[in-house]
């Protein structure tokens, strides 16, 4: 037992480190176990390590699968096969390319290659529920893009187990794959609903019910000679339709909780530390990874119809490597097929990559690559007499609310939006756009803000309002700001702007609903 | 990659889901269920072994019930049955273990024997009895807590028994009276040193980290059970049972305002390797030559069903306790425990009793916790029956109940996720004459609102009882989470209970119609409605 807990006190401490510092928590779960192994490794039987990351690792992959709901990316499906399968297979050949001029072998390079080709789902969906930010459009095509990539990547493991029997065993196992996805389908669509929703059980028997259900998959996969995390992977699918995802997720959250932390900081003890030349190779491979994917991804989203910002977001948060990475160079590595610093390599690689993930995914980093993109360049076309026109600073989903009315009154509008994609459009629409940082002084005076009727500012970020008011402030220009809290609208009033915020007129719409609906005599809270 | 463990776990997961299913429909508790099911993976089929990391499961499963334990009772609460719980669990041994020697040495066993089977009869099941009172949601009642104090002095009393076992299995100069003083004096020692410790830590240590930590969910969560790891750790490092440790490790942050949320995170790890411990349980059974001792069992089990309740009655009801009370504590006590058969097994391998009392153990332990089960689960009608036979008159006890009913939220408002628009709601929605109750994971957050406050996510099915929500007049949620809302709209549905949910964003709105949302708040629709209406002010 004291080498159980000394995993859980590392992961515990290893958790408070990443909250402290505000990175994600997975690699540095992963630095504790190496810690821990260099530290105090005589604490921990080796086979302790094994057995605490053969039992995280199913019920890992078992809690990918629960995240991944299909429905989800049904308004993107197009979009979600045409940069799923781009990534994964250019990102994939690149990663081979590479791994072969470092001189790896044929099989080394393969495992590198599809190491490489699949983007993490705990990392960016966890990130992204943080933000708030699921329902983004972009969030669901970057969902869609790792479901489809799981499902690759579990393919290929299958087959790359298999590929040391010859390709009749790897025919079988594709088709026994095949088998045991269509029963999970079966599961998914009917079975589960039918025996959580229907027959609504107390917490305790619903936990064994879904672990049940993970056992049951794995077990099927065992029988079908299929690695175990094939079965885990499938028994997760089966949970994660609506509203059996929703009814499991507040008992699955915490079992996730506890195996991740034990999963990834076992991985970390079972590494051996790389030569040098090894870690300079991971670092090629990381950056290569991080340099190719952004642009791979915006370059295909934007063919499919994802705007520039939406893309540039999708491909920052898709370039890491996977938790399917890890799986698949463990497994390599029981099966010797990859030595021992190879897959250390891989997964400090991907710890590197998925520590880097929230700061690659910052705001300020998707603006900045906003300003490389190749239409920014495009100049404007501006008339040069503009003055008591409207200018809309950020063209949100509210932008033609705003922006229409305005124009088939007569009156000029320009548009200043950093989202090259959106300008396009706008032109299209016979609306002056330009493609800029709003809240830049330059921009400001191009657009000729200060001769303006009227400016209306809702941008992302509050402190571009307040420098876009001191610039006009001057000027006497009336500036609405669009806000979401008290304390906003009163700095935009103090600044001579005007709030607009919809709160209060919805809490005031849903004061009359209550107390026409719900009518209550007892006025106790007045006292 | 190795099937073993896992093979193992599948194994007990689906026997105990398949038995759970069946046992259901004849309304028999889990953890009987779970012993059955261990029964038919080991005596009966063979299929399973206990090996090292089921043990160790089992372990954690026990760890985690007793710190569950120790985050719903505060010091105060343990303070206020201190007296009883000490003198009916010390009583209760006394009384048992003589009664038992005295029926086990007329039921021809020899000395040795006798002395053993008393001792096993004595101990009572602390995992047993602490499960079935949370699945009852009574471990904070006052019987409830009774139970548990007695159950601890008792693991303390199972604490000295082993240690003495211990000196007397070693023999030879290791065995005289002043070693085996010795472990005794230090595992007292031990406790008071731990104790201390944790009291300490309690007011000093922990209350700041945890506050920190208590921002982030998986922070708190994971921070927690390594602190109830790390008390384990050292508690066993000073020869005190586990059980004791992660109950001290429980206990010292019950005084933390998130205790509740904790409790609740923590709950379902535990039903899972609770689970494990009790099919465990089954498969280390073992009957042997059980079946040519039948009658003696069946004595010595009627002994520990009645006799064991009797011994508590009168105790509990001289310490001024009302009947009822009395009653609900004593009935937790009726079955031996899973020590009983640690400490037979330990006097089998030491040669000083026959491998027969270990299968008599065995077959006592299976059915006093089977009846047992029944009688916690169902004590209020079995005290009702007892009481309609009047039964119960010789005690003589109290008859006014020494506690009332909890208070209970009724035709209140939810409201869920206590960010700007959730706190505006909550002070319009109260100020309007409305009981209302916030719930956010955040404690900062619930801060200076008026009505009932909960923290908790509500995503989990203990936060939705703990709220009250079937007897809600209304849920709203203000949260931005699409996955949140849906399930909120999706459980207020299913309950008949009218809701409001946040629709933040188009592509939702159609799911929250379709799950029959009454009311949808749009503030960004809102925002732009009010826009358009300022813009038509100006012209446009």
């Amino acid at each position: 037992m004291t080498g159980f807990i000394l995993i859980i006190l590392v992961a515990a401490a290893a958790h408070g480190i990443a909250a402290l510092l505000r990175l994600p928590v997975i690699p540095m779960y992963l630095l504790g176990g190496i810690a821990l192994q260099w530290v105090g490794g005589n604490g921990v039987q080796p086979e302790n390590w094994v057995t605490a990351v053969e039992l995280g690792l199913i019920f890992l992959v078992f809690f990918v699968g629960i995240e991944l709901n299909p429905k989800r990316i049904n308004r993107q499906l197009n979009a979600v096969w045409r940069v799923g399968l781009f990534q994964f297979f250019a990102v994939g050949l690149l990663g081979y390319l590479i791994a072969y001029a470092l001189g790896y072998s044929q099989i080394e390079a393969i495992y590198i290659t599809f190491a490489l080709s699949a983007s993490s789902t705990l990392v960016v969906v966890r990130l992204l529920k943080q933000r708030q930010q699921m329902f983004e459009p972009y969030a669901r095509l970057v969902s869609g893009v790792l479901l489809l990539q799981d499902v690759f990547i579990i393919v290929i493991l299958v087959l790359l187990l298999r590929s040391g029997a010859g390709p009749e065993a790897m025919a079988w196992g594709l088709g026994a794959t095949l088998l045991l996805g269509m029963l999970a389908w079966i599961g998914h669509r009917w079975l589960i609903q039918l025996v959580i929703v229907r027959m609504r059980q107390d917490e305790e028997t619903l936990l064994l019910t879904v672990l049940t259900t993970l056992f049951i998959f794995v077990g099927l996969a065992h029988l079908l000679e299929l690695p175990l995390a094939v079965g885990a992977f499938m028994g997760g699918f089966v949970l994660s339709a609506f509203p059996v995802s929703g009814i499991v997720r507040g008992m699955v959250s915490s079992l996730s909780g506890f195996f991740m932390a034990l999963f990834f900081t076992a991985l970390g003890g079972l590494i051996v530390i790389p030569s040098l030349g090894m870690l300079l190779d991971g670092l090629i491979l990381g950056v290569c990874l991080i340099v190719i994917t952004v642009p791979l991804v915006t370059w295909v989203a934007e063919r499919a119809g994802i705007s520039a910002r939406s893309a540039i977001e999708s491909g920052l948060l898709l370039s890491q490597t996977s938790e399917f990475s890890l799986i698949l160079v463990f497994h390599g590595f029981l099966l010797n097929q990859i030595s021992g610093e190879l897959f250390s390599l891989v997964v400090l690689m991907t710890a590197g990559t998925m520590a880097l993930t929230p700061f690659l995914s910052h705001d300020r980093v998707a603006i900045f690559l906003m300003r490389l993109h190749p239409w920014v360049g495009n100049r404007w076309q501006l008339p040069e007499d503009l003055k008591d026109h409207v200018v809309i600073l950020g063209y949100s989903r509210a932008g033609d609310y705003m922006a229409l009315p305005v124009r088939d009154a007569g009156c000029p509008v320009v548009v200043v939006d950093d989202d090259p994609v959106i300008v396009r459009r706008l032109k299209g629409m016979d609306i002056h756009a330009v493609a800029a940082e709003a809240s830049d002084e330059k921009t400001l005076k191009r657009v000729h803000a200060d001769k303006a009727r009227l400016v209306i500012v809702a941008l992302r970020r509050f402190s571009d309002a307040a420098k876009i008011l001191k610039f006009l402030k001057p000027y006497k220009v009336k500036v609405w700001v669009r806000v979401f809290d008290e304390s906003q609208a009163a700095e935009i009033e103090r600044s001579g702007g005007k709030a607009i915020m919809g709160v209060h007129k919805t809490i005031e719409r849903f004061m009359e609903w209550i107390k026409k609906e719900l009518p209550q005599d007892d006025k106790a809270g007045e006292d | 990659m190795e099937f073993d463990i896992i093979a193992q776990l599948g194994w007990i997961v689906i026997a105990g889901t398949v038995f759970a299913y069946l046992g259901k429909l004849i309304r028999m508790p889990t953890i009987v269920v779970y012993i059955f099911a261990g029964l038919l993976l080991g005596p009966i089929t063979g299929i399973l072994d206990m090996d090292y990391a089921l043990e160790l499961i089992s372990e954690l499963g026990i760890a985690l019930l007793l710190f569950l334990v120790g985050l719903e009772l505060s010091l105060n609460k343990i303070r206020d049955v201190g007296k009883v719980a000490l003198a009916a669990g010390i009583g209760q041994v006394v009384f048992t273990a003589a009664f038992g020697f005295v029926i086990c040495w007329l039921l021809g066993f020899e000395l040795m024997e006798s002395l053993f089977l008393a001792t096993a009869l004595t101990f009572s099941s602390t995992v047993v009895v602490v499960k079935l009172l949370d699945q009852k949601g009574d471990l904070d009642s006052l019987y409830g807590r009774i139970a548990v104090g007695i159950f601890l002095v008792q693991d303390l009393v199972v604490v000295i028994f082993l240690t003495v076992l211990a000196g007397l299995a070693r023999g030879g100069e290791a065995a005289t009276m002043g070693s085996i003083l010795q472990g005794v004096g230090m595992a007292f020692a031990g406790m008071i040193l731990l104790l201390v410790g944790i009291l300490l830590a309690a007011r000093w240590i922990l209350p700041k980290p945890f506050s920190w930590a208590a921002r982030n969910p998986d922070l708190i969560f994971v921070w927690a059970i390594a602190w109830c790891f790390l008390i384990v750790l050292a508690a066993e490092g000073i020869g005190l049972s586990l059980e004791i440790g992660a109950f001290l490790a429980g206990l010292s942050l019950a005084q933390l305002p998130y205790n509740d949320d904790l409790r609740r995170r923590v709950h379902p790890l535990m039903n899972f390797f609770i689970a494990v411990f009790f099919v465990t349980l089954g498969i280390q059974m073992e009957f042997g030559e059980a079946a040519a001792f039948w009658k003696e069992a069946i004595v010595l089990s009627v002994f520990v069903l009645i006799g064991n309740p009797l011994i508590f009655m009168l105790i509990i009801t001289r310490m001024g306790y009302a009947e009822k009370t009395a009653f609900f504590t004593s009935v937790t006590v009726a079955q031996i425990s899973e020590f009983s058969f640690i400490f037979a097994a330990m006097g089998v391998a030491s040669g000083l009793i026959g491998s027969s009392i270990l299968s008599v153990t065995a077959l006592v332990g299976v059915i006093t916790i089977a009846v047992s089960a029944y009688m916690i689960i169902y004590n209020a009608p079995l005290y009702a029956f007892c009481r309609k036979l009047k039964l119960l008159k010789m005690f003589g006890a109290n008859q006014v109940d020494d506690e009332k009913p909890p208070e209970k939220l009724e035709n209140h408002v939810i409201v869920i996720g206590m960010n700007y628009m959730g706190r505006c709601l909550v002070k319009d929605i109260h100020k309007a004459g409305y009981e209302v109750l916030a719930i956010d994971n955040d404690p900062g957050k619930l801060f200076d609102l008026p009505g009932h406050q909960l923290i908790g996510n509500f995503d989990y099915h203990s936060v939705q009882e703990a709220s009250y929500l079937e007897s809600a007049r209304l849920v709203v949620s203000a949260l931005q989470i699409e996955d949140a809302n849906t399930l909120i709209a999706y459980r207020c549905q299913q309950c008949g209970v009218p809701c409001a949910i946040h629709g933040f964003d188009q592509t939702i709105l159609e799911d929250l119609l379709e799950l029959n949302t009454g009311f949808i708040l749009t503030p960004k629709l809102d925002g732009m409605v009010t826009q358009r209406g300022h813009l038509k002010e100006e012209g446009f």
